[in-house]
């Protein structure tokens, strides 16, 4: 029993894991760019969702199209204002810039609004469902449900419309796409502000499950990049896999072993993983799918 | 010879000859008599800071920091500059050194200079049992950026999850014993400041000294062209590990001291990845491909970091959200750092060793 | 002006450019007439293909003129200039290779904003290729050699350009692929289409083009209608003497 509870958790984890991964593969996929700033821009995001709340007192779901959009905006200023402007220097450059950028939100939240966990409190599903026998807060079925279904969107956006499809077209010959007429800049901003946005969503998820302060980011954003890499970096259901293991794993393990250890135990596996198969668990190719 | 390969200008020659040249002539001895007087004058004003009558504390642990952070700059460097290797978990180097003399100290009573050299030893080992696999597997760049991130946290985690071992988040006090020279500890913090300018003074004569040897040469080389160096019979994992490991334990003796100077640890302050921010960016403000880049960084950032939070004490976090907006700023209009700007003079090179 | 604009679709004038600081073109005039093929041909490493990209926007223009019906277009992103009517068809791998050969044909009519314009643009091509009709649900990396380039082709009628730069479109190629190629190269030459050809395969950009440019190192040897080119320029000392 506790074991399943467990498991349940790991989903709703993993899903979480997913979607900010999500955004971070998106980047790493049509820009080429690791976006070390992820987490922290995560950290944005939640601080985004308590300021809606505390500013309107209404649910925190419903900051999730003002979070959405003004996560978007910001993705698409940091790629014109600062990514565009590093992409044809070194790989050092681009690897420390959004590690600058990350450090800065993340203490400037911290300066903003103090060290203390901040809380937002939903009206909505404050109540215990049970789910196959598995007794949860309707709050975390939301998040997983939300996340997949965010997932499931993106997929869907990216197969089924132009714009979608040209995001993968200069994924996969940024070059080729220029010569078909598509904008390639255009659309690294787009995929940039998207990868973005997905923060905003995993944020009005989260808000009312964790608690909000500067770090709250570092952990989501670093296993992100996790999942990304064991699932291959491009793909959206490796990744997606990649953090339903992880989600799990983490779960289970803190349930079994030991709380504290459990993040510690992940960081382990994905060395060893990285090292082992440094193509990723499902394949050899990068791709956008 | 296709005609493919036309002639390259003169200025694309002079490019290339800025970034592979070897270390020429005598370096530093033939700097000139400015820069050697310079080099002189700066030694004695920091040798005499403390034995100026009247001088606040407060300057002198400023100077202590600018010491500290400079080390781990320059131990930075050797890995990042000269091997190309940017770790962003340095900090877990650093806290492998303070963790292992503190601990070996408080529950054992071993002298924290040998706590020192164990912690040293042991960093190396660690970044050995990293560096091994990912540079046999080619992992590199980005990637291996990443996994140095994964260390950090697995360290951090560690440290506040071992709780038995490390008292977890709550750090661990070391016993003040008074002036006991021979455990690390000493009366007056004058003594703690001349022991910072020698580490940091060690420091900078192995980062010069590796720059100018047959090894340092060898791992630029690997640096620029990973395989035109294999090609040349440099074996390419041999070099980035012992450059990696150097590093490492530089970091391991800096962090000893820190647990000396503070007298106490704690995961946040020894092992936190803001610390492995912080190291990248002393390098890279000062410049990382020169051994004085970490010390020029630390120059320039500790005093204003210092500044900063006591001027917005009421505002924690916001000296490091300038150290990230620094390094943003940095990272677009001076990528090559401070002393990059100087690489064009010749002369100017054999200082800085370029 | 000593030719008439309008008989002349692309022209450039002193058009320099390079890769770095490398530069590969010295200065270089060529006129492309309306409706007739061109060839460039030279050795290896003469700048044939960065001539076409640079025209095409893919890679700057240092100094110079690229005159696309009269208007000067040079330093244009190449985008831009396919919204103008410039089509690069480039050597190598030139497909999307995880999307479809009908997605592969929308993105190609990316500029095309009419949805109802692109499906009879699509049906089009399937006739006038309909080796790709077979093909339509396959990912694009998945075809043959001869395949692609046929896709290659195909994004001519998607896009409806003024002017087609067709680099190399034989590399790689068997005997009977490239007869097919320049089979549909004729076909579309024949309609009416400026064609700017840049060819390994003298002999077969010969015979299709009026006018030939040779270009070495980076500097126009020559200039004008292909039967006058072959009493003026020795083609196998200049290969040699390119080559060496």
């Amino acid at each position: 029993m506790q074991l399943v509870s467990a498991v349940a958790g790991g989903i709703a984890l993993g899903a979480i894991y997913a979607l900010v991964a999500a955004g971070l593969n998106l980047v790493f996929g049509v820009v080429k760019i690791i976006n070390f700033a992820q987490g922290a821009l995560l950290t944005v995001a939640l601080y985004g969702v308590y300021v809606f709340y505390s500013l309107t007192g209404a649910d925190p779901y419903w900051s999730l199209p003002v979070v959405v959009l003004v996560m978007g905006g910001i993705g698409y200023l940091i790629h014109r204002g600062l990514i565009d402007r590093v992409l044809r220097k070194e790989r050092t450059s681009q690897l420390l810039i959004t590690f600058g950028l990350g450090m800065a939100l993340k203490y400037l939240c911290l300066a903003v609004f103090g060290p203390d966990h901040l809380g937002v409190a939903t009206a909505m599903a404050d109540r215990v469902v049970t789910l196959a026998g598995v007794r949860m807060t309707l709050a975390s079925v939301i998040a997983a449900a939300g996340s997949a279904l965010a997932v499931g969107f993106l997929y869907v956006f990216l197969h089924r419309t132009r714009i979608g499809t040209a995001i993968r077209a200069v994924a996969q010959q940024p070059d080729s796409a220029e010569l078909a007429g598509i904008d390639v800049r255009r659309v690294y901003a787009l995929a940039f502000a998207v990868g973005t946005a997905l923060t905003g969503v995993a944020a009005a998820l989260m808000a009312p499950i964790y608690t909000i302060q500067p770090d709250v980011g570092d952990t989501f954003g670093v296993m992100a990049f996790i999942v990304v890499i064991l699932g291959g970096l491009g793909s959206v259901f490796g990744a997606a896999t990649a953090a339903l293991i992880i989600g799990i794993g983490q779960s289970v393990f803190a349930t079994l072993v030991d709380v504290q250890m459990s993040t510690a135990f992940i960081f382990v596996l994905f060395i060893v993983l990285m090292i082992a198969r440094p193509s990723g668990l499902f394949g050899r190719t990068a791709r956008v799918a | 010879m296709t005609a493919a390969t036309p002639t390259p200008t003169a200025a694309a020659a002079a490019d290339a000859d800025v970034a592979a040249a070897p270390l020429r002539g005598r370096g530093l001895a033939e700097a000139g008599r400015p820069v050697r007087l310079t080099a002189v004058a700066v030694l004695a004003a920091a040798l005499l800071l403390p034995l100026v009558p009247g001088m606040p504390f407060y300057y002198l642990q400023i100077g202590v920091l600018i010491f500290w952070y400079a080390t781990l700059g320059t131990s930075w460097t050797v890995a990042g500059g000269y091997g190309g290797m940017h770790s962003i978990g340095h900090a877990a180097f650093v806290g492998v050194g303070a963790y292992t003399s503190t601990l070996l100290y408080v529950d054992l009573h071993v002298s924290p200079w040998l706590g020192m050299l164990a912690g040293m030893a042991l960093a190396a080992g660690l970044a050995v049992l990293i560096g091994w696999p990912c540079f046999r597997f080619g992992i590199r760049g980005d990637y291996f950026a990443l996994v140095t991130v994964a260390l950090g946290q697995v360290v951090y985690e560690i440290a506040n999850g071992a709780s038995f071992l490390t008292g977890g988040a709550q750090g661990v006090p070391l016993p003040y014993a008074g002036d006991d020279p021979l455990n690390f500890q000493f009366e007056t913090r004058t003594a703690l400041y001349y022991v910072a300018l020698v580490m940091w003074l060690v420091t900078l004569v192995v980062a010069y000294r590796i720059r100018r040897s047959g090894f340092g040469f060898e791992l630029i080389a690997v640096r620029d062209d990973e395989i035109a160096a294999a090609r040349g019979g440099i074996d390419v994992s041999a070099r980035k590990l012992l450059a990696f490991a150097t590093s490492a334990a530089m970091a391991a003796a800096a962090g000893t001291f820190y647990a000396q100077f503070i007298l106490f640890i704690d995961p946040g302050s020894v092992i936190a990845i803001t610390l492995s921010v912080q190291i990248v960016l002393m390098s890279v403000l000062g410049g990382m491909n020169s051994y004085l880049g970490g010390t020029v960084g630390a120059i320039l950032l500790v005093p204003l970091s210092q500044y900063l939070s006591t001027a917005l004490s009421g505002r924690p976090g916001i000296d490091l959200a300038i150290y990230g907006v620094v390094l943003v700023l940095l990272m677009l209009y001076l990528p090559a750092g401070i002393l990059g700007t100087l690489r064009g003079s010749r002369r100017w090179r054999s200082v800085i060793g370029w | 002006m000593n030719e008439a604009l309008d008989h002349v679709m692309l022209r450039t004038r002193g058009l320099v450019s390079g890769y770095g600081r490398l530069e590969t073109l010295h200065g270089v005039d060529v006129d492309v007439p309306a409706g007739g093929v061109t060839t460039i041909i030279g050795p290896n490493g003469s700048g044939k293909s960065t001539f076409l990209k640079t025209v095409a926007g893919l890679v700057r223009t240092w100094r110079g003129e690229t005159l696309l019906a009269g208007e000067d277009v040079a330093g244009e992103p190449a985008h831009a200039l396919v919204r103008r009517g410039m089509c690069l068809v480039p050597q190598g791998r030139v497909v999307f290779p995880l999307l479809t050969v009908e997605e592969n044909l929308r993105m190609c009519a990316f500029t095309v904003s009419s949805a109802s314009m692109v499906r009879e643009r699509i049906a089009q091509a399937y006739e006038f290729l309909p080796v790709l009709a077979d093909r339509r649900r396959q990912p694009a990396g998945t075809l043959s050699g001869g395949e692609q380039a046929m896709l290659a082709i195909a994004k001519v009628i998607m896009l409806r350009p003024r002017v087609l730069l067709l680099d190399e479109p034989s590399l790689g190629l068997s005997p009977k692929m490239i007869d097919l190629v320049y089979e549909k190269v004729r076909a579309l030459a024949g309609q009416g289409l400026t064609t700017l050809i840049v060819e390994q395969n003298v002999r077969k950009a010969l015979a299709v083009a009026g006018r030939a440019v040779v270009l070495v190192l980076g500097t126009v040897r020559y200039a004008g209608p292909v039967d006058q080119m072959k009493a003026e320029v020795d083609l196998g000392r200049l290969f040699v003497e390119g080559e060496g």
